[in-house]
């Protein structure tokens, strides 16, 4: 069997789900985009004006007000997120005395159901919460703009930094010691080694970490939902979407949202991986 | 000198280590800690920002497994359906991700692009296309509704790590084993899977952890006790009316699910990592 | 470049795929009607809220038994009514039968009435005249009945009678009974003001009370930018302001607000009734030291918006007979008794309120039967959702200071026309 064909082979069942679960739909809500949202009746096909609406029309001002807080979000979340990942990794590389215990602590935040995790926090940052508590603070958290923008990017952090912690020391794992030896023996110091060694070596785990922590944070839903229901500036992307298919009943909007959402995270991606991950998959065999 | 220089250097390093630990080990598990007090405390001081409970009591836990409350069964529910959903990801995504990573064929970059494109939908888009085909199938209110969904939540991020695994990986050691004679699939098996093993389990973890916690699709898709996992039954938990927000037993709910994940892991990683690596050095 | 063509290649086979599915895709089951009962009856399915006491199992097993073969099976939703929401549209949507009875919030039955969802009822068979004609209201859309009112819900005015032997009747003799009579450690006046629906239910008593609205009466047209009821949020926004209402208030929902009441830091306050049971618990700060009142108004007792389910049925549903009579057993008089006494609800029955052996269980209800019939439902639209969030967020605005009344108020004017215009 020639390589196209067992490639073909081993593609089709994971290719075959997703058509059936993601692109099926995906295509079925960008169909509907196109339509408008009469209450009764077949709907009528109106081009591309539930995008102007969107981009420039009623719906503009809210657009890109949530476009602006969701890449806002996405750029903290993600740059602590890999700070504190890159160092939860190392430590938990380095340790070997209660590793085992260290990495199922590191998987507690993850492992919390999300909307439980944002009860949690939702009680936490209450004006008569154990955060204003613990440090004698009387901030009303989720009741103005910045702290509320602050509770939610902590949240977010809290709960996935030890995501990219686990990917990136996976990473580590697959880093042969004797190149670790190799180059201490050689004397170079732990920063030097990080650099021109580890960081190397892990970067396609971080890139591949980074850019699916990108994805999730520019889909960013519950969280802001739970906690401050989208008031104080936390209107997401997502948010935008969820209100107009199911709250405001308007599939066809609601599908133009979700398409502009998609080709937004498209082009970040894109650009992310043309910058900072060429050849982040090893050989490029194309 | 140069032995007391490097022992201190070393002594150093070890109470630094000791202390980067302690800070990793409050940063993730303070929140959870104050989760665990919150669910031992009984609903008239549920909100006195003690951080010992003054009197202890389980009466949250007797609330998510009590009488009416279907939370046994629910647990058995998420079980069937992540294990199932891990399996299915791991075997189908293990084979795209060894095409992608091995294989030379036009279209490489496509396939990948498409798999990474797969995850940049809001989710609430496809949920209700979705619903209206399984509706048609008849298949509301079944495991496979939820399973089939959330495979293809998680195929993207795991064919994607497990192609940049596999593309680290030694293929000298698999053209040796091949030259003696094993055929390709031996030769994956015995040779690169062993090796790749830190990573396919912890995407493993990954991919488990995140059906666990869907709620979503779960919650479009389960309408009967018989098959709703725990992210839905925590959604029902209630207080005395509409408007209380039952805190603690929702608390106690989130550790319950969460330890077993724990404690689960922790076998699991040793199990399988173990006998993965025996199974490949034996090979 | 390798992402566009990805694309390309993605939309080309899910075409494909579209195609195999619809020549796969099995037609649901036809109704079977082999029970000789007649067309629209047999077993049915009531998509309940969540049943805080677990009493509905009593009102099933009864009607069951006298029911053999029109048995109604109960299916608990999330807790949350927009999780309870989301499944009614999905099912909707997707003109699913699973659901034949569902159990609606009173904004949500013109929502749904006006896409055809729900199948219109008989006035005349249901109800009549002792059920409150408030209730009734909110489930009319068009002229039609689309619901049958189940509960119903008003909101009361909490007050410490301990320190306001009194309760005021307006909104300055509320103030000035806190300049007299609070203590350090109190604040005056707390409703609900996080943004979320409750917000919406405060602004428009605020505004209400004042004698402005949201939207006229039949929902087709703002009516939101007058003096009246830019005074009725200015009330809030004031005592915002000057502290009669604390800070932190803006982060309440009912349970934030029923805290502060039950520990005995606050004078006042807007909620529904449920507040009575746990504020005279044991261990309550203001066991026997509260009363309940009407809310305050301008120039006397003002108007609560009105809260409460409809039960409707699926126009989907393929035993609609077996679900009216449904139905109308939940509204009967013996099960509308069952509600008030067992599940702790507010009956959509008159005549109840004024049952002496249930006021002695809640003695709140003759005041709650005044709430009740002086309340005025929230706007009726189509478009609820979307007028209630441009009331929400400018409501808001308008409390944190970040917008001026009157600009929320003009704001709220052109959300709302852009929100029923579509």
């Amino acid at each position: 069997m020639g390589p196209e064909r067992l490639a073909f082979r081993l593609l089709l069942p994971s290719v075959a789900v997703l058509l059936l679960v993601i692109a099926y739909p995906v295509l079925r809500a960008v169909y509907g985009s196109f339509f408008d949202d009469r209450p009764m009746g077949p709907a009528a096909f109106i081009g591309f004006d539930n995008y102007a609406r969107a981009l420039w029309g009623a719906g503009g001002a809210d657009f890109w007000a949530a476009f602006r807080v969701t890449f806002l979000f996405t750029v903290v979340t993600v740059v602590l997120e890999v700070l504190i990942g890159l160092g939860m990794a190392a430590i938990m590389h380095r340790s070997f005395r209660g590793r085992g215990l260290l990495r199922a602590s590191v998987l507690v935040p993850w492992a919390i159901p999300t909307a439980v995790a944002a009860v949690l926090w939702r009680w936490a940052f209450d004006p008569r919460g154990i955060v204003n508590h613990l440090f004698g603070a009387d901030v009303t958290w989720t009741g103005a703009e910045w702290p509320s923008k602050f509770a939610i990017v902590f949240a977010d952090t809290w709960k996935t930094a030890p995501f990219v912690a686990l990917l990136i020391l996976a990473g580590l794992q697959i880093i042969p010691k004797e190149v670790y030896e190799a180059a201490r023996i050689d004397g170079a110091g732990v920063l030097h080694r990080f650099r021109h060694i580890t960081l190397p070596l892990v970067k396609p785990a971080l890139v591949v970490a980074v850019l699916f922590r990108m994805l999730d944070a520019l889909r960013l839903y519950d969280l802001p939902a739970i906690l401050t229901n989208g008031a104080n500036d936390t209107t997401t992307l997502s948010i935008l979407v969820v209100r107009a298919s199911l709250g405001d009943l308007k599939p066809g909007y609601g599908g133009a949202l979700s398409t502009l959402t998609f080709l937004l995270i498209f082009v970040t991606a894109f650009l992310f991986v043309r910058l900072l991950g060429a050849g982040a998959l090893g050989r490029d065999r194309t | 000198m140069s032995t007391t220089a490097h022992e201190v250097r070393r002594w150093g390093g070890t109470a630094g280590l000791l202390l980067a630990n302690g800070l990793v080990l409050v940063f993730c598990l303070a929140p959870f800690g104050w989760m665990v007090v919150s669910s031992l405390k009984p609903p008239a001081e549920i909100f006195d920002n003690r951080l010992l409970p003054a009197n202890p009591s389980l009466v949250n836990y007797a609330a998510v497994f009590g009488s009416g409350s279907d939370f046994t069964l629910a647990l058995r529910n998420s079980l069937v359906i992540s294990a199932s959903v891990t399996v299915i990801s791991m075997v189908i995504g293990v084979f795209a991700a060894y095409a992608l990573a091995r294989l030379k064929f036009r279209g490489r970059n496509l396939v990948l692009g498409f798999f990474l494109a797969m995850s940049m939908f809001p989710g609430v888009a496809i949920l209700s296309p979705v619903f209206q085909l399984f509706a048609d199938w008849g298949w509301i209110n079944t495991y496979q509704s939820m399973i089939i969904p959330d495979v293809g939540f998680s195929l993207p991020l795991g064919v994607w790590v497990l192609t940049t695994f596999f593309a680290a990986m030694p293929w000298e050691l698999e053209a040796a084993a091949r030259t003696d004679g094993a055929t390709p699939s031996q030769a994956f098996r015995h040779v690169i899977l062993p090796l790749s093993v830190p990573g396919v389990f912890t995407t493993a973890i990954l991919v488990f952890i995140s059906a666990w916690n869907e709620f979503m699709v779960a919650n479009s898709m389960s309408q009967t006790p018989d098959v709703q996992p725990v992210t839905v039954a925590i959604a029902k938990f209630t207080g005395v009316s509409q408007f209380d927000q039952p805190f603690g037993t929702q608390m106690a709910a989130g550790v319950v699910v969460t330890v077993p994940l724990v404690i689960l892991v922790l076998l699991f990683q040793r199990r399988i990592i173990s006998g993965l690596t025996a199974g490949g050095v034996k090979g | 470049m390798t992402f566009r063509k990805t694309r390309l290649a993605a939309c080309a086979s899910a075409g494909i795929l579209t195609m195999l599915l619809s020549a796969c895709g099995g037609g649901t089951p036809a109704a079977s009607d082999d029970s000789g009962l007649g067309p629209g009856r047999g077993p049915i399915v009531f998509a309940s809220g969540k049943d805080f006491t677990a009493e509905m199992n009593t009102l099933l097993a009864k009607w069951n038994e006298a029911h053999p073969q029109e048995t109604v099976k109960m299916l608990e939703l999330s807790a949350s009514p927009d999780d309870q929401r989301a499944s009614f549209v999905q099912n909707f949507q997707a003109k699913s039968s699973a659901y034949d009875v569902l159990w609606s919030d009173v904004v949500w039955t013109s929502e749904f009435a006006s896409r055809g969802w729900l199948e219109p009822l008989d006035k005349a068979a249901l109800g009549g005249p002792d059920i409150l004609p408030t209730a009734v209201q909110t489930a009319e859309y068009d002229g039609k009945l689309y619901g049958a009112p189940f509960i119903t819900n008003a909101a009361l005015l909490f007050y410490r009678k301990d320190l306001v032997p009194e309760p005021p009747t307006t909104w300055a003799e509320m103030w000035a009974a806190c300049d007299e009579h609070l203590t350090p450690e109190m604040s005056c006046y707390a409703g609900q003001f996080a943004q979320y629906e409750g917000l919406t239910v405060n602004a428009a008593e605020a505004v209400n009370g004042a004698g402005g609205a949201f939207l006229s009466d039949d929902g087709k047209t703002v009516a939101v930018d007058s003096p009246e009821a830019r005074a009725g949020l200015q009330t809030l926004v004031d005592a915002m302001k000057n502290g009669k209402i604390s800070k932190d208030a803006i982060t309440y929902k009912e349970e934030e607000s029923r805290r502060a009441f039950v520990e005995g830091r606050l004078m006042f306050l807007r909620n529904w009734p449920y507040v009575y049971t746990s504020a005279g618990a044991a261990d309550s700060a203001v066991k026997d030291k509260f009363g309940t009142a009407l809310l305050p108004g301008v120039n006397g007792p003002g108007s609560s918006s009105l809260g409460g389910i409809d039960l409707v049925v699926s126009a989907f549903s393929k035993h609609k007979e077996t679900a009216k009579d449904w139905i109308a057993f939940m509204q009967s008089e013996e099960t509308q008794r069952f509600v008030v006494a067992k599940m702790n609800q507010a009956s959509v029955r008159a005549a109840l309120y004024d049952d002496p052996e249930l006021i002695a269980q809640s003695p709140y209800l003759p005041t709650l039967k005044q709430s009740l019939t002086t309340a005025t439902p929230r706007p009726r639209t189509a478009d609820y959702n979307a007028v209630t969030l441009a009331v929400q967020t400018n409501a808001y605005a308008a409390l944190q200071g970040g917008k001026s009344v009157d600009q929320a108020i003009t704001d709220m004017a052109s959300q709302l026309s852009a929100a029923i215009a579509q």
